[in-house]
């Protein structure tokens, strides 16, 4: 009992340190430590929302083992450029998981963010948005994706995306019967 | 789970959709362990909906969890990348690769041509380009612009067919026609985007065709009140 209750302040005291600080730091799978503003943490993922929510945010840096440093860095990068760049919470709002609400633009900053990055890089932040829950961030950068597939080829598109075609000849064939209207150029 | 509804017919199903992907715990087997570890994510409800009847229905998709090869973080479970016949794939050059869920979720942002030319990638990218809820986010971010409201094209289109089956079989006539060109010809020009009376003739193509498919169809005559079955359509459903 008296453990629990000692346990219980101790618990307590740590969470009013934490509340203190406005900034959470996030350990990327490979050690690396970054510094991200609370607020703007908890605002934009909904993961690191229930973390500090819930008092099991690491002063040490949380573990993030499914995220690389790399994209870890261009999350936090986005946070902050949000915080900067974006006053309200309209956009968060706008939730992606099915697309009742239109899909709204990305922002000029935005579209500039996602641009600069590789291929790679650009992959790995879709899932790190993912795993972290942060609809705008995935919204963004998988709009960026589909911009990519947008007036390509299937040819094209496999190159992108590194996938082998499996179809048979005649199975390519009916199916681009079956799609004729979206392939009137050729 | 009904998620996928790769026929045409799924109608009934999608009415409800908005609440269907939010259900954690309905997305089964095959959802992505990530999941598991974040609990509170609210994120890629749909996509993690998409993947339950991957493994359910699809034969011939080996190809798509072995394509997550590369990616360790999210291979792990269930399916071992196990070549069935595409064997050999994962080890071509390191390309990150997205699991289904995040491609979904990639195609829900996707332009209705740019589901075509996914559905002609592999047979497993023409799995996932099946789903219905892909050719209702094309189609009604598109024809939102042309003063069609979402609800009502929900409410037209899932009454009569779905959404694929509107692209698939009624908007290339209506491309042809305004393209004035005759049926039988094969090639050509075809308008991408369609005007305000074409998107109407589409829907009616649709309408009229669901009820002459009626188990007891109507008489003939009875198409003439087409225009009027788009406002009604909600009743038939």
């Amino acid at each position: 009992m008296e453990v629990d209750k000692g346990k219980g302040e101790a618990e307590e005291t740590r969470k009013v340190a934490e509340a203190d600080r406005d900034t959470v730091t996030l350990k990327s799978s490979d050690g690396k430590l970054f510094e991200v503003s609370k607020e703007a943490a908890a605002r934009l993922s909904t993961v690191l929302a229930g973390m500090i929510a819930g008092g099991s945010i690491d002063d040490n840096g949380t573990d993030l083992k499914q995220i690389g440093s790399e994209a870890l860095e261009n999350v936090v990068d986005y946070c902050n450029k949000h915080a900067n760049s974006i006053p309200s919470a309209a956009l968060i709002s706008s939730s992606i998981s099915f697309n009742t609400a239109p899909f709204k633009e990305p922002e000029e900053w935005e579209r500039k963010f996602v641009d600069r990055l590789s291929h790679d890089a650009l992959f790995d932040l879709v899932e790190a948005a993912n795993f972290l829950g942060m609809e705008r961030l995935l919204d963004v950068t998988c709009h960026k994706i589909s911009e990519m597939m947008k007036g390509k080829s299937p040819d094209q598109i496999r190159e992108v995306f590194n996938i082998k075609n499996d179809y048979t000849k005649e199975e390519l064939e009916e199916i681009r019967q079956e799609l004729a209207w979206a392939f009137y150029d050729d | 789970m009904k998620c996928r509804s790769d026929s045409t017919g799924g109608g009934d199903d999608r009415r409800i959709p908005v609440a269907a992907p939010t259900g954690d715990g309905g997305s089964g087997e095959t959802s992505k362990k990530r999941r598991t570890e974040e609990p509170s994510s609210s994120s890629s409800g749909a996509g993690e909906c998409s993947s339950t009847p991957a493994s359910v229905q699809v034969p011939p998709r080996p190809t798509q969890r072995e394509q997550l090869g590369p990616d360790a973080r999210e291979g792990e479970g269930e399916q071992p990348p196990v070549d069935a016949d595409a064997g050999g794939e994962g080890e071509q050059e390191r390309v990150p690769d997205l699991g289904e869920d995040l491609l979904f979720e990639v195609l829900m942002r996707a332009e209705a041509r740019t589901l075509a030319s996914a559905a002609c990638v592999s047979r497993g990218w023409r799995q996932l380009a099946r789903d219905e809820r892909l050719w209702e986010a094309a189609c009604v971010r598109e024809w939102a612009n042309l003063g069609f409201s979402e609800q009502m094209l929900r409410m037209i289109v899932l009454s009569f067919g779905g959404f694929r089956r509107l692209y698939v079989q009624h908007i290339r006539p209506v491309q042809r026609r305004a393209a004035g060109m005759p049926p039988g010809q094969r090639r050509g020009q075809l308008p991408v985007r369609l005007g305000r009376d074409q998107v109407q003739v589409s829907l009616s193509l649709l309408s009229t065709s669901f009820f002459l498919s009626m188990p007891n169809a109507p008489p003939p005559e009875k198409d003439k009140d087409n225009d009027k079955d788009k406002n009604g359509g909600g009743q038939c459903g």
